[in-house]
């Protein structure tokens, strides 16, 4: 323990805090004191070490969220490397070998119509990953500007909003979602822009009632009276504390339009035989569950497996960026 | 010393007759990530009839907790007391069962909040939730309750008493609320009431109505208040006897005279001398200050918890192990200090 | 008010316009619309009515007054961070209301704020040298070096060391905060700092830290004060003239030591004599004058002078006639009758003035 005699009070303070800075020390060398600041500084953290850095160095250390990262990484490599790593034709049926059993030639053996299950799945990969984005790609870009215009302005702005979002979810999403898409086409694309329209009133939601609770704190009000322009405040303050919420929505968001996505596929509105995604084979597996239930064991696991990287991995991220709960 | 520190804060012989409240060695630990930490640790100090004792610390100096501690109202979870015993009137209060503490509080011993708002039902008339409080206790009629909260809203000093026992709390001003507040801790006149720090969410003008009204129980009802309290200039107003807490410790424990003009510890010493007193800047250059900040539990320095930031501090101030305690010594006027250097120093007080 | 002279030694060093005060506040008035119940009906509630105020570069002066007194709504309007119904605001000279987008984001520079809670005035996902770095990026265009060295001379002239620059404000205990939020709000020079209860919220060891550097950075940067405050001795030690509030209206205001040892007005009067005294001899002594009841309702307050209501000098005057400002003895006005009517001070203290005693003095009148 260091023991200081403190002579002059004013000196001592920065580093002679217990109160704030003890959990941290653990963690960074102590602060160095005034005098000496720069080198020091700069060696262990720096002035210009940019938040993306900082989160990074966080989460580097949250190893489920890392573990869930690889797993999606090695999943889209597996998207885009499907050609090479198949096995079979995804297309190509032999009516003579329907139902194989796992192993021997086809690994994980074959469907109702004899083709090549794991070809298959590795195919579907990129239909069902690709469809999962869009969907929550148009709900964001729909949802998140319009949400914090409208949590930021109040007033006739936002009731004007609200009342779209309103007009929006009162609908049922199965009827609106097939709507869409007899207006659009059937075809997977259609599908998902119409489940990421059922999706944008929550985006919109959650962002607009989390800049209603940021609104509120002294930070946004400190920054308007050094002169912040608005569109600044929004980007530096408001979106960063919108973000953590936001990216755990997105994950979730993102397992839901894994299931959206079959369920659609299932009426024939999404993804068209003989294309295939994970939720469609588990769909089509599912007549056959009793005699080959591995036709619907298999898609199924990289479901459950992507919709829990994406959450863990959401949960990490939100560990990692620099909003805290205070302590004490 | 054979007996426990415990036993050293004892101020004055008192006989035990008088004694209401008896805190001895009382040690409340929290749990936190790293397991339990101790947020108050050997705490002693007792209460006689119609005494005022101040509670005096910054935040985390643990006297909240302790206050708290007092009603049997520490959180449990994450909290616990650890140790120590809480007498009232002999009755021991650690450990005893909700329903028997339940009897208790309110009856014999009642809690002034700091916040009047959140601590009134917002939901329900002022007179009936004092007439509630009143029921919960003596088995009387209802009418005889909204009797009893109309009299000690009248006698806490609410004009229109029996028409103010309709309203609601959020039809009160801070001040009023405050009132109301007092007199739900009178209405089954307790022995003992604990105030934490009841004026420093009110303004100057009605602080002084409340001090007034404090000041007016403890002389006229004769009860013994415990105030809790940052303010050493409410303490001066009130109380007859201090007790002075510091990083979960008592730091020192005096009379009112002895600790503003003897001061004993380093830190009671440091905090009159931060008062800004009522001296312009054209009479003085700079505010003495403490250097660095309180710590918070389970950052507590080894050896003297106030060693960092004491301006006296020398080598043995900071030896010892995690988990030593350094003893609370009573001086010859029954002054008790926890400084190690309390023979070699001299301390300035007020003035 | 300008008449009182203060002792700064170069006044208008380093100002724009040489010579007149860096703030000038005249008839300032802000209103609020409150809604009242679910019947849509709007009251208007006057925060300010007719505030004048003005500081001189180095200058401090104190604003103190209870909740509801409307002295941060002044101390908002003055940044215009609350749009004021009426008034002129300069700023070394600049008239600032009616500005509006761009220029008067430019006039920002000149006048910076610290709040009251140092716990939701930094961004908690910004680290601190963002925090501190972010007026200089909204008003100069300075390169990332520049800006690097800028940050940390600055975290050093608030007694931060530039490795607290790379942390989160969780890391921080509140006065070392409240540094940050200074060091942020000193980073473009500005001539005038409002400070609303900026160290209310400290422990009473680490406030002192914070009131000893404001005065330091005051000195070296000449920059005006107004120290928004309920705290009186806080005040009287860092102030050179004090102004009280009660329900929008300044009731008095002077130099402090005058306002403190010779107080005009009823009110700033009762207000001393409330704060309690750290020393038991001294406080169990002196005379408490207690106030009955609470600030009046200020959507509808009394007729003649505001403070009548609770005022122990109280005449049949005041009931009716709303006092003007009366120029004090030793300097500033007090707006009370009793130095035109009744005991006639003529400018002289409350303090010479014999007070009625109260009737049944004690718990039971009150309200």
């Amino acid at each position: 323990m260091s023991q200081q005699i403190p002579e002059d009070g004013q000196a001592q303070d920065p580093t002679s805090a217990p109160g704030g800075e003890a959990p941290s020390r653990t963690v960074d060398p102590a602060p160095a004191p005034a005098g000496e600041g720069t080198q020091t500084a700069e060696a262990l953290a720096g002035p210009s070490l940019s938040a993306r850095k900082r989160f990074l160095r966080r989460f580097r250390k949250q190893w489920p969220a890392m573990i869930a990262l690889v797993y999606l990484v090695l999943v889209t490599l597996a998207a885009v490397l499907a050609p090479v790593l198949a096995t079979h034709d995804p297309l190509s049926q032999n009516l003579g070998n329907v139902l194989a059993q796992p192993g021997g030639e086809h690994l994980l053996g074959t469907d109702d119509l004899g083709r090549d299950l794991y070809s298959r799945i590795v195919f579907a990969s990129r239909v069902s990953l690709l469809a999962a984005v869009q969907a929550v790609g148009v709900g964001v870009a729909i949802g998140v500007i319009p949400g914090l215009i409208a949590g930021y302005s109040g007033k006739k702005l936002d009731a004007i909003i609200m009342r779209i979002t309103d007009a929006v979810m009162s609908f049922p999403p199965l009827i609106l979602a097939i709507a869409i898409v007899g207006v659009l086409g059937p075809n997977l694309t259609n599908a998902m822009i119409a489940v990421g329209i059922i999706f944008a009133p929550r985006f919109l939601r959650l962002v607009r009632g989390t800049v209603l609770a940021v609104r509120q704190e002294t930070f946004i009000e400190a920054s308007l009276s050094i002169g912040t322009p608005v569109r600044r405040i929004l980007r530096m303050h408001v979106l960063p504390n919108v973000l953590s919420p936001l990216i755990v929505q997105i994950s979730l968001a993102t397992a839901l339009a894994m299931l959206a996505e079959a369920s659609l596929s299932f009426l024939g509105l999404g993804v068209q035989p003989p294309q295939a995604s994970w939720g469609s084979m588990v769909e089509r597996g599912f007549r056959h569950t009793a005699s080959a239930p591995w036709l619907t064991v298999f898609p199924g696991l990289p479901i459950a497996m992507t919709v829990l990287a994406f959450n863990v991995l959401g949960d990490g991220i939100r560990d990692s960026i620099g909003r805290e709960v205070r302590r004490g | 010393m054979t007996t426990p520190e415990a036993s050293t804060a004892q101020s004055g012989p008192v006989p035990p007759a008088d004694r209401l409240l008896d805190v001895e060695g009382l040690e409340i630990q929290f749990v936190t990530d790293l397991g339990w930490t101790t947020v108050v640790e050997d705490v002693s100090f007792s209460l006689s009839a119609g005494e005022t004792l101040g509670l005096v610390g910054e935040s985390g100096s643990g006297k909240t907790v302790t206050s708290l501690s007092l009603m049997g109202l520490i959180p449990s979870p994450p909290g616990r007391v650890s140790k120590g015993s809480i007498r009232l009137e002999g009755r021991e209060l650690v450990g005893m069962s909700q329903r028997k503490l339940n009897a208790i509080r309110g009856e014999e011993i009642a809690m002034i909040f700091q916040e009047p708002m959140t601590s009134l039902n917002p939901a329900f008339k002022v007179g009936d939730q004092i007439a509630e409080t009143y029921r919960r206790h003596r088995r009387v009629s209802r009418k005889e309750a909204a009797r009893q909260a109309v009299r000690v809203l009248d006698k806490v000093g609410i004009p229109n008493a029996e028409r103010r026992a309709r309203s609601y709390p959020h039809e009160f001003s801070g001040g009023m609320r405050q009132r109301a507040m007092i007199a739900m801790a009178l209405v089954c006149d307790p022995k003992v009431v604990v105030a934490d720090e009841p004026t420093t969410a009110l303004d100057v003008t009605i602080q002084a109505q409340v001090l007034e009204l404090m000041g007016w129980m403890r002389d006229e009802l004769d009860m013994a208040l415990i105030f809790v309290t940052h303010d050493l200039g409410v303490v001066a107003d009130i109380c007859d006897r201090v007790v002075v807490m510091y990083a979960g410790q008592i730091v020192e424990e005096a009379s009112i005279r002895d600790l503003y003009y003897q001061p004993q510890h380093p830190y009671s010493s440091a905090l009159l001398a931060a008062m800004p007193q009522q001296v312009s800047r054209t009479q003085s250059t700079e505010l003495a200050s403490i250097p660095g900040s309180p710590p918070a539990p389970g950052t507590f320095p080894v050896g003297c918890r106030f060693h960092p930031r004491c301006e006296y501090a020398r080598d043995k101030c900071t030896q010892g192990e995690i988990g030593d305690l350094i003893r609370l010594r009573e001086l010859s006027n029954g002054q008790t200090s926890r400084c190690v250097r309390v023979d070699e120093i001299e301390l300035q007080g007020a003035r | 008010m300008s008449d009182w002279t203060h002792s700064t030694p170069d006044p208008g060093a380093g100002a724009g316009g040489a010579g007149g005060p860096t703030l000038d506040a005249r008839d300032l008035r802000v209103t609020f619309q409150l809604k009242r119940g679910m019947f849509r009906g709007r009251v208007p509630l006057h925060a300010v009515r007719s505030v004048d105020l003005e500081i001189d570069a180095g200058e401090t002066l104190g604003l103190v007054g209870e909740s509801g007194s409307g002295k941060s709504t002044a101390g908002r309007a003055i940044l215009r961070l609350l749009e004021p119904d009426e008034g002129s605001i300069r700023i070394d000279g600049q008239e600032i209301t009616g500005l509006k987008g761009n220029e008067l984001r430019r006039v920002r520079r000149k006048m910076q704020m610290v709040f009251q809670d140092p716990y939701s005035s930094l961004d908690p996902s910004m680290m601190i040298a963002e925090s501190i770095g972010e007026p200089l990026d909204v008003h100069e265009d300075l390169t990332a070096s520049q800006r690097r060295e800028r940050v940390g001379e600055l975290i050093e002239l608030v007694k931060l060391s530039r490795g607290h620059l790379s942390r989160y404000p969780y890391e921080f205990s509140g006065g070392q905060r409240q540094r940050v939020a200074l060091a942020r709000a000193i980073a473009l020079n500005p001539r005038l700092l409002v400070l609303d209860e900026a160290v209310s919220a400290l422990d009473v060891s680490t406030q002192n830290q914070v009131i000893n550097l404001l005065e330091e950075i005051q000195q070296e940067f000449d920059m005006a004060y107004l120290f928004i405050a309920h705290d009186l001795s806080v005040v009287r030690h860092i102030s050179q003239r004090v102004a009280v509030m009660y329900l929008g209206q300044i009731a008095e205001h002077g130099p402090t030591e005058r306002l403190f040892e010779r107080p005009g007005h009823p009110y700033t009067e009762a207000l001393l004599s409330a704060v309690p005294l750290p020393d038991p001899d001294v406080q169990r002594s002196r005379e408490r004058i207690v106030l009955p009841g609470d600030i009046p309702d200020p959507t509808n307050p009394p007729t003649g002078c505001m403070f009548h209501t609770r005022c122990p000098y109280v005449m049949d005057v005041c009931k009716e006639v709303e006092p003007e400002p009366y120029p004090m003895q030793g300097g500033g006005v007090a707006r009370c009758h009793l130095h035109t009517d009744g005991p006639k001070l003529g400018g002289g203290s409350v303090r010479d003035a014999e007070r009625p005693t109260p009737s049944g003095a004690g718990i039971s009148t009150g309200f």
